[in-house]
């Protein structure tokens, strides 16, 4: 897949990882629609590279044993200097890896709810960086071998007025625990085992609007889940709790 | 003639944009913004809607296609706003998986789990 282009507002969006944005539901995933296959495109260029700076370091390491060849040891360092080089460059693109929930969860839901905003701003901040970066790294302790890392993501806030007057907040807060520890095996060898969950809790505040429901109220949901794995929740699971809201409202 | 496509997940409306043209599938009359892209503005929205699961293409059609699926699923009935009539709920509701279920029942088919017992029968 090819990257798309990037204008000046997206490109210091994937720069400071940063989302701050006060706008139409339509404009908001104009801008973040482009950003999210932007850091897709990313992702799978990432993974081929590392794939080819493997085999230039797995072929560098055979090239300088097979002696048949001629200028095997040359050939060898030039395959070693490549591998360095691409291993060089993939690192340098990680660091411009955005969150999986930009596109896992944030844009599939302003789009699901883009007529229920209609045209009137919706104020969204989202924290881009990835869960597991050592700026949301909240504690770290080593325990009988175990060593436990917390990690606090609250990636994603929002504000809007809803086309039928209501109001809605929404935020969502990811709480990543890491287990880690070495483990021998049976041949002897250690390995680095490394753990992972984390906790989901999402809270919405619906307030009625009083025209359209008969009295001004403001309801309050909340869900917490649990994970095993780290792929971003769907966006099912926050407009649950919106539509439980919905779902206590007088009609 | 008015849009008769519904706007919104969590409560719908009509459209009521100006007509198009009709859906070549389900012949009711569109506006530009329900119609279909993908189906080169042939279609409307809900008869070209996508498969959530498989589509990463988070469009119109997409959001279509996750609104029948988030319904049909959560068992979410949404707020009806604007005297949004029976007829229209029924086409936010029901597809011809439903409607096949019904025929079956009146053409005097037996569903299979009434001819046996079913797990929760002793």
């Amino acid at each position: 897949m090819p990257k798309p282009p990037l204008n000046s507002e997206q490109t210091n969006i994937v720069r400071q990882k940063q989302v701050s944005l006060h706008r139409p539901a339509g404009d908001l995933i104009a801008i973040l629609q482009p950003v999210a296959q932007w850091d897709l495109a990313g992702d799978s260029s990432r993974t081929k590279l590392g794939c080819f700076a493997g085999i230039a370091v797995v072929l560098a390491f055979a090239a300088a044993f097979i002696n048949t060849i001629p200028f095997h040891f040359v050939l060898a360092a030039a395959l070693l200097v490549l591998g360095f080089v691409l291993i060089f460059v993939w690192n340098r693109k990680k660091s411009e890896d955005l969150s999986d929930n930009l596109r896992g969860c944030a844009v599939p839901f302003l789009v699901a709810l883009r007529e229920d905003f209609g045209s009137d701003p919706v104020e969204i901040k989202l924290d881009l960086r990835p869960p597991l970066s050592k700026e949301k790294q909240t504690s770290k302790q080593k325990v009988d071998k175990v060593t436990t890392t917390i990690y606090s993501d609250p990636w994603m806030s929002g504000e809007g007025l809803l086309h039928d007057g209501s109001r809605l907040r929404w935020n969502v807060v990811e709480t990543i625990i890491e287990k880690s520890y070495w483990k021998r095996g049976s041949s002897g060898k250690s390995k680095l085992k490394t753990k992972r969950k984390k906790r989901v809790e999402i809270e919405a505040d619906l307030t009625l609007k009083a025209k359209t429901y008969g009295e001004k109220q403001t309801l309050h949901g909340e869900a917490k889940l649990k994970r095993d794995k780290l792929d971003p929740i769907p966006p099912d699971e926050i407009i649950n709790v919106i539509a439980g809201l919905y779902k206590q409202a007088p009609s | 003639m008015a849009c008769m496509a519904q706007r919104g997940l969590l409560t719908l409306r009509n459209c009521e944009n100006p007509e198009v043209r009709n859906c070549s599938n389900c012949g009711r009359p569109m506006c530009n913004e329900h119609l279909s892209a993908r189906s080169g503005n042939t279609m409307c929205l809900e008869c070209a809607a996508a498969d959530p699961a498989k589509d990463l293409q988070y469009d119109a059609e997409w959001a279509s296609g996750y609104r029948r699926e988030y319904y049909r699923h959560s068992g979410y009935a949404p707020i009806l706003l604007g005297g949004l009539g029976a007829a229209a709920l029924a086409g936010a509701y029901w597809d011809h998986v439903d409607h096949r279920a019904f025929r079956a029942r009146t053409a005097g088919m037996v569903d299979e789990d009434e001819r046996r017992a079913g797990f929760g029968d002793s």
